[in-house]
């Protein structure tokens, strides 16, 4: 190769054209020795021109660049410098052939030659590279941008250091930096416990791929503090990790769930109370339920013991008549006597309690009238004080402008003396009997139940009382506590009993070892008291009056019939309403008519009763029921309440005769 | 061998650190220049110590992520400079001298030759007045990036050499407003070592002379 190891000047500077780079020397004395033809292009500089001058001369802005210093460090002492494009935009003022600005980096070296040091500049082309990464980075980005720019989330991006590397424009709502304040400080500025963020980012930093949500307390730029969720996500580029967070102002969210957590406890305890609420309407539906089925178990007791009584007293009202005939026979045989007086007693007896039964269920008769409770109860004085013992005190006490009750004065007095009998029966020994009477108003609430004026009759006892057990079913017909053949257990039920049919009540409050004060409401009257009735006639002959009878029962009939005959009637008796109909519509002789209200067949009592009027409205009339319900409807005729006693029976049908009475 | 390491004397340590300083303030007069706007170097304590030995302060300091830039020189005495931080305060470097104006993937594509100009710039700083001040001259090559834990970036590309010693200086940057600091290492084999010390203790008679002079 010998020969070939020299190159000629021509041919290197030849090669050195054909580069597709600049190439510059410059000698020990600093000024241009070679310019290549890249150079004359980009620098649009002839080489002739360039040669022998300084770097100064030709581009003076180059003595404000580091080029000089790097040219002085390669030739004083021997060092090569790099010079970027980056970090020195602009350092020669080179052109691409279409004028526009060709970036560039320049190499400066060292070249130990022959002829002493020079300094060799190798200028590179990068606008291909920078325009090429700039358009990837541009491309890369333009997505990103689109997004991270435009999103209400503050978006960084923090090095793994923890310095944040880009911002978006929302920071500066969130946070009140701008994005370009953020880059470059650390993100603990951004929360309120800087330690604890950069431990908890730490941890979430699982690099690439590694998400973490994060809730953290945000600060502001004016210190205050606000509740932040942190989206985390790791990346890398170029070997570099980075983490991208999106920041959320979460405070309203926190403060909607905040509330909705009050809410929930609270609805907790909403619940609680609507429940205490629906468990007490409950228990006043069930007391309701309770009270509406011991009205119904009442309702049905009653029933059954007016049907009941119903036989029963058609059975006595035949005793009766029976005894009183046979009194009326054996009127010469004086030994008879005791015996019919004991059948006559034992048949009041049942007659009292039979009425007691039909008071209970409300199918007794009553004649309610108007009287004053006050001399009602004065009047009873003498037959109460019989009734209790010695060792009880009886007192009286009266609120002031007692009003008259409307009731049946004799219920009344029977109801009380009950009353007093069972007061009696409580007090073991040394007590006290209170019987008052007040007036009352009542609104339709309270146990009663009741609106309107009453009167209320109290008899209260200090004795023995009752469990709340016994008190509830007192009412009950033949609920006794007391002895079988002691107690019948209708007492306190005729009480009730007469009370509800009056249009009022009766309450009972006890307790044990506390005494017992039942309570009969009754309705105040409008009227004044009445005077007291005619008292009953003595028994008349019937002077022949024929008496058409009509009687379905089997026993009551012919009986009945009998006892009429005795007392001088003229009877004519009929088992149906049909027949006795027919009987008037033949025209059959007759100067009363005596029917029972309620018949088996077509035509009761009443339908024949209108008939008879129809057919002859001169015709007297006289009804007689043991059901009071029967007498609604029928108050057109007179009425004799079974049982009666024959005289009753007489003196009924005299009045008639004699004029349409009662 | 480390056992064979000379020490340092004091009057050497401080005349390496006063022209150590003197060039890393020249590095950074003409970094400011660059960047247009004033960048601080300084250098506070030089130390010799044997290569592992380094690597292991190295590692311990700034952790396993390392970024170098490296030249190598050559002379009267001979042998490879470092500028090395750590990777993490590599972007911040960068950002501090390009500017924040930029965004981050446009740093991250000029972090590479940014990195390498810029240790370019420090380290011929210092190796200039140091050849210039030891009145000898030195070659030096251009600037390499290199990146991995502090044996990876201190590895002597023609194998590691029994005995290779690390003249070892912390650096302070402070550059627009941000502080970072970084290493500066001069790996040598031992006789570029002695070579540097006579320098140096040539350097030390002559300003003693100097003083006696004047
Ligand atoms: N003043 C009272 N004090 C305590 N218990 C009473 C009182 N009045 C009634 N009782 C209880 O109520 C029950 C029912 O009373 P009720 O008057 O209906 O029937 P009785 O008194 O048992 O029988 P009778 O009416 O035939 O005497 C009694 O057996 C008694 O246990």
């Amino acid at each position: 190769m010998s020969g070939g190891d020299q190159l000629s000047g021509g041919l290197a500077l030849a090669l050195l054209d054909q580069l597709s780079g600049g190439v510059v020397l410059l000698g020990a004395d600093r000024r241009v020795r070679v310019w290549n033809r890249w150079m004359e292009q980009a620098a649009r500089l002839p080489a002739g021109r360039a040669r022998g001058a300084t770097l100064e001369e030709l581009f003076p802005a180059v003595a404000s660049t580091r080029l000089p210093g790097a040219v002085e460090d390669a030739l004083g002492t021997g060092a090569a410098s790099l010079l970027t494009h980056s970090l020195n935009p602009a350092l020669l003022p080179l052109a691409l052939p279409d004028g526009g600005p060709l970036l560039h980096s320049v190499v400066v070296r060292p070249v130990d030659a022959p002829g002493g040091r020079a300094c060799l500049l190798q200028v590179e082309d990068q606008t291909a590279t920078v325009l090429r990464e700039r358009v990837l980075r541009e491309r890369g980005n333009a997505r990103y941008r689109a997004i991270v720019d435009t999103a209400p989330e503050a978006i960084v991006t923090i090095d793994p250091a923890g310095t944040i590397q880009s911002a978006n424009d929302a920071v500066s709502a969130q946070f009140g930096y701008g994005p370009d304040e953020l880059v470059g400080r650390p993100v603990g500025l951004l929360l309120a416990d800087p330690a604890a963020g950069q431990r908890a980012w730490g941890e979430a930093s699982g690099g690439p791929g590694h998400g973490a949500m994060l809730e953290l307390a945000g600060r502001r730029r004016d210190g205050t503090t606000f509740d932040l969720e942190v989206s985390l996500g790791g990346w890398a580029s170029q070997g570099r990790r980075f983490l991208t967070a999106i920041l959320r102002d979460v405070s309203a969210r926190k403060r909607a769930e905040d509330a909705l957590r009050r809410l929930n406890a609270t609805l907790e305890a909403r619940v609680e109370e609507r429940t205490a609420q629906l468990r007490r309407a409950a228990d006043e539906a069930r007391r309701a339920e309770e009270a509406l089925l011991q009205s119904q178990k009442m309702e049905a007791v009653g029933q059954l013991t007016g049907g009941m009584a119903h036989d029963f007293n058609n059975l006595l009202q035949a005793m009766q008549a029976c005894l009183q005939l046979v009194a009326r026979k054996t009127r010469d045989l004086p030994e008879v006597e005791p015996l019919l007086d004991a059948g006559r007693q034992a048949v009041d007896r049942g007659a009292s309690l039979v009425s007691q039964l039909m008071a209970f269920s409300r199918k007794q008769t009553l004649r309610p009238k108007a009287f004053d409770i006050r001399d009602a109860l004065l009047g009873m004085r003498g037959l109460l004080d019989r009734a209790i013992r010695a060792d009880i005190h009886l007192e009286f006490g009266f609120g002031p402008g007692l009003s008259p009750v409307l009731a049946d004065p004799v219920q009344f007095e029977l109801a009380v003396l009950n009353l007093v009998v069972n007061a009696r029966d409580a007090i073991s020994a040394d007590g006290r009997i209170v019987v008052s009477a007040r007036n009352r108003d009542l609104d339709g609430v309270g146990p009663e139940r009741l609106s309107g004026r009453f009167v209320e009759v109290s008899v209260a006892d200090n004795g023995s009382g009752m469990p709340d057990d016994v008190a509830q079913r007192v009412f009950e017909p033949f609920f006794t506590t007391k002895a079988v053949g002691k107690g019948t257990g209708l007492g306190l039920s005729q009480v009730y009993g007469f009370c509800r049919q009056s249009g009022g009540t009766a309450t009972v409050t006890s307790a044990a070892g506390r005494g017992t004060t039942v309570c009969l409401v009754l309705p105040a009257s409008a009227a004044a008291p009445a005077q007291a009735g005619p008292a009953l006639s003595a028994l008349k002959p019937g002077a022949g009056a024929r008496v058409m009878f009509v009687e379905d029962d089997p026993v009551v009939g012919p009986i009945i019939a009998t006892a009429l005959e005795e007392l001088g009637y003229s009877v004519a008796r009929f088992a149906t309403g049909e027949e006795a109909r027919a009987f008037l519509v033949a025209g059959g002789e007759v100067d009363v008519l005596f029917t029972d209200m309620v018949m088996p067949g077509g035509v009761s009592g009443i339908s024949l009763a209108r008939a008879a009027r129809a057919l002859r409205p001169e015709l007297p009339i006289l009804l007689t029921t043991g059901y009071s319900e029967e007498v609604a409807g029928a108050e057109e005729f007179a009425l004799l309440p079974k049982p009666y006693k024959v005289e009753e029976l007489s003196d009924a049908l005299d009045q008639a005769l004699r004029g349409q009475g009662a | 061998m480390t056992a064979a390491l000379p020490e340092l004397a004091e009057i050497e340590r401080d005349a390496l650190t006063e022209i150590v300083n003197i060039g890393v303030g020249r590095a950074a007069r003409n970094l400011s220049t660059m960047i247009r706007s004033p960048v601080q170097l300084s250098v506070p304590r030089v130390e010799l110590l044997p290569l592992a030995r380094a690597a292991e302060l190295l590692a311990r300091r700034s952790g396993h992520s390392l970024v170098a830039v490296s030249q190598d020189f050559q002379g009267s005495f001979s042998g490879r400079a470092l500028l090395i931080f750590p990777e993490e305060n590599s972007l911040e470097l960068v950002r501090a001298v390009v500017g924040d104006g930029m965004d981050i993937d446009e740093i991250i594509d000029l972090e590479q030759e940014a990195l390498a100009e810029i240790g370019n710039v420090i380290l011929n700083g210092c190796l200039v007045v140091v050849a210039n001040m030891l009145r000898h001259g030195l070659s030096m090559s251009l600037p390499r990036v290199v990146r991995g834990s502090s044996r990876l970036v201190m590895a002597d590309p023609a194998g590691p050499a029994d005995g290779d010693c690390v003249l070892f200086l912390r650096i302070d940057f402070s550059v627009a407003a941000r502080d970072i600091d970084g290493y500066i290492a001069l790996l040598m084999d031992l006789p570029s070592l002695a070579a540097l010390r006579l320098l140096i203790g040539d350097f030390v008679a002559g300003i003693a002379d100097g003083a006696a002079g004047a």
